[in-house]
């Protein structure tokens, strides 16, 4: 494992938003995100895929910087915005900006997003609305790597399912999963770091089941003609079909199979999924401190109950994630030795050199 | 096990409301749902259930009949609607109706709803929303029956959420079910019809000991805070309950989890604190409703033409096995448990309602699978 500090890798990501053209609110939203990701143990959304998922996107130009955005459609409570390429977690930080001021006036305020890039950990999203007592919701389509519940062809994306919740004595309710139960990041790291695969979750191109983790990348990936991941019930096919309807089609973008195009920045032809953003304003609804009290009520009552065998202890939503991130301020974050090559892979590629960007702060 | 028409079960259905004294709007919306539910093969939440969702609530008070729901806030983008204790579909409807008529204008508009009696089946309210080219979503909580991730008592109810999406030239997509994959009304079904239960649905007695025999349930476990819980199928279950029980309870203004564990079908008790959020968002302001039809036509399309996985016959979409299940039982006719059917019976002949007589005899004594 190695070990690097919020204050290195605060450092490191700074150094990295050097080599590019960030606006300071672009250079805060990127080193703001990785940081929670790196805190919370999302490996995946942090250092683990920040090659493929930016430097590479910020050489070939797939991320606009400085891009704003354009109102499409707007009505009281809903608005339709065209983000322009802009830098995924920054139109993400910016869409529950505009949800907020719109539930504050309304009591609800949806954005719909077009043209974004990733926006990486969608948790980023939905804790925005925090801070000003309202709920973040947030649901993103992607690109086809799961079939769909009975089927071998990869149809649908994970499906990004995001929710906040605020309380006042525990930490608040997070949720950032995807709404398929097929791996999804989490089935890439242990990919990585040699855990092997979850099973009953991967196939090859022609449904077959694929256990050995050496196989993935040779014939199977994460790509169309490779194979991909699998549904293990029904119900998922139900959250993602309500992801696609939500955040694809509601949007203007496209949904499943149509996700499925080569990104072509020459053309500004980008993979075009869509995202849905929501704030609800507690006050709107109910008086926030007993909203808070409630919620807190539920957290108390859920883990004073008697845990199942296997169990030490019962966690809610967000729960297992703030911890770590404590800790981890606390103590360092910690990356298994191949994400961590990763990362020196990526900033390498940026012509830096990771370790003695690290070196030169504790 | 008979099988009658839509007319002579909707003729029931009828006298039943005539009976209990429903006015006209009660009347339509409860003989809609309850038909629907049979319709669609929802065995738990119409004739199988009638004595605790209908009867009992009725003739103790928790339901009020006469009631209307009136709105006691509105902003642009969202309303309270207290029920005052008004008949579940009725509330149902009308919060989803309100809903979509305000997103005509707003774009998006959400509906917290108090005080109300259970909806049975919230679809009813989502399918709604199809009618005025809008997505439906409602979401409730419900009285403490399902343990959480990795706990063995009861905490939460079993949460159902339900999603309408209009379509062009499918069946419409429709979601609902619960929070968790706990079983719910599927563990309930399988507990009247005495099946095996499925291994994917476990309960806890009251000692925290799963319990796999159906015959167990009701003598060492049972619907009940004192008596056991159904088991959270894994971590995301909890994701999902959580959520709709902060949504549905604690932002509506209503209680959450264990609070809501208050006993309902006694005489004079109160009214179970839970509630239901309802929101409506109008396509066609956002994108083209023609485009945003197509656009979910093909994936399903998509989603359809893949290749099967060993044991499958098909690729069936959200709320498919429910339409063509009502189109066969529209001209079928639709069957109902002997058992189902004889409570129902003694129990409306005890108040002086004859349902045989009512229905007539039945187009056929026994269903042909």
């Amino acid at each position: 494992m190695r070990i690097v500090t919020e204050k290195q890798l605060r450092h490191a990501l700074a150094r990295l938003c050097d080599q590019f053209p960030m606006s300071e609110e672009e250079r805060t939203a990127f080193i703001e995100h990785h940081i929670m990701a790196g805190l919370r143990g999302n490996i995946m959304q942090g250092l683990g895929n920040i090659e493929y998922l930016w430097v590479r996107r910020f050489q070939e130009g797939r991320v606009r910087f400085g891009a704003r955005f354009m109102t499409i459609v707007e009505t009281s409570a809903g608005i339709v915005v065209d983000a322009g390429g802009m830098l995924g977690m920054l139109a993400g930080k910016r869409a529950m900006d505009l949800a907020v001021a719109k539930a504050k006036a309304a009591g609800i305020g949806v954005v719909w997003l077009r043209s974004t890039t990733d926006w990486g950990a969608g948790g980023y999203c939905v804790i925005q609305a925090l801070p000003h007592a309202c709920l973040g919701y947030a649901l993103a389509n992607s690109r086809p790597e799961v079939a769909p519940y009975g089927g071998i062809d990869m149809i649908f994306g994970h499906g990004n399912y995001c929710v906040a919740v605020p309380t006042k004595r525990h930490y608040p309710l997070l949720i950032d999963m995807a709404a398929v139960d097929c791996g999804g990041v989490k089935g890439q790291e242990d990919i990585l770091t040699g855990r092997g695969l979850p099973a009953g979750v991967f196939i090859d191109e022609n449904g077959n089941p694929i256990t050995d983790a050496s196989q993935w990348g040779s014939i199977g990936g994460y790509a169309l003609p490779q194979g991909g991941q699998k549904m293990k019930s029904w119900k998922e096919l139900c959250l993602v079909m309500s992801i696609e309807a939500m955040a694809g089609a509601m949007s203007g973008m496209s949904c499943a199979l149509d996700l499925n195009t080569p990104e072509d920045p020459a053309n500004d032809i980008r993979t075009p999924k869509g995202q849905m953003v929501m704030a609800i304003n507690i006050a709107a609804f109910t008086p926030v401190e007993e909203f808070r009290t409630k919620i807190d009520r539920m957290i108390d009552q859920t883990k004073g109950g008697r845990p199942a065998p296997g169990f030490d202890e019962i966690l809610v939503p967000g729960e297992r994630g703030f911890r770590l991130a404590e800790r981890q301020a606390r103590e360092g974050i910690a990356y298994h030795e191949r994400i961590w090559e990763r990362a020196q892979s990526a900033w390498g590629r940026a012509g830096l050199d990771l370790e003695a960007i690290i070196n030169e702060t504790t | 096990m008979p099988v009658f028409s839509v007319d002579q079960l909707t003729k029931v259905f009828n006298a039943l409301a005539d009976h209990f004294g429903m006015n006209e709007a009660e009347k339509s919306a409860w003989v809609e749902a309850s038909l629907l539910a049979e319709l669609f093969g929802n065995l738990m939440q119409s004739l199988a259930y009638f004595e605790h969702h209908n009867l009992l609530r009725i003739t103790n008070g928790v339901t009020n009949l006469g009631a209307t729901p009136r709105i006691v806030k509105e902003l642009p983008g969202m309303a309270i609607l207290d029920a005052e204790g008004a008949l579940g579909p009725l509330v149902a409807r009308t919060a989803m109706e309100l809903a979509c008529r305000k997103a005509k204008t707003s774009g998006a508009f959400m509906v917290a709803v108090r005080n109300s009696t259970d909806w049975n089946m919230i679809s009813y309210s989502t399918l709604q929303a199809v009618k005025y080219d809008c997505v439906g979503i409602v979401i409730c909580n419900s009285r403490p029956e399902v343990a959480p991730w990795g706990g063995t008592t009861p905490v939460y109810g079993m949460n159902p959420f339900s999603v309408a999406i209009p379509t062009g030239r499918h069946f419409p997509i429709f979601v609902d079910m619960a929070s968790s994959n706990s079983g719910g009304l599927e563990a309930m079904r399988h507990l009247i019809l005495r099946d095996r239960l499925p291994d994917t649905i476990q309960f806890f007695d009251k000692t925290g000991r799963i319990i796999e025999d159906p015959k167990a349930w009701g003598v060492t476990a049972g619907w009940g805070l004192d008596k056991g819980a159904q088991r959270m199928a894994g971590y995301r279950d909890m994701a999902l309950t959580v959520i709709t029980d902060s949504i549905g309870g604690a932002l509506t203004g209503m209680k959450c989890a264990l609070d809501l564990g208050v006993p309902e079908l006694l005489q004079n008790s109160p009214r179970t604190p839970r509630g239901q959020m309802v929101m409506a968002m109008h396509i066609d302001h956002f994108t083209p409703v023609g485009e945003f039809k197509a656009k979910i036509d093909r994936a399903i399309d998509h989603a359809k033409a893949s290749p099967l996985e060993p044991g499958f016959s098909e690729i069936l979409m959200p709320g498919e096995r429910e339409f063509r299940e009502e189109e066969r039982r529209r001209r079928d006719g639709v069957p109902i448990l002997d058992k189902v059917w004889d409570r129902v019976g003694k129990l409306m002949r005890a108040r002086g309602v004859d349902i045989d007589k009512i229905a007539g005899p039945p187009i056929r004594p026994e269903a042909v699978e």
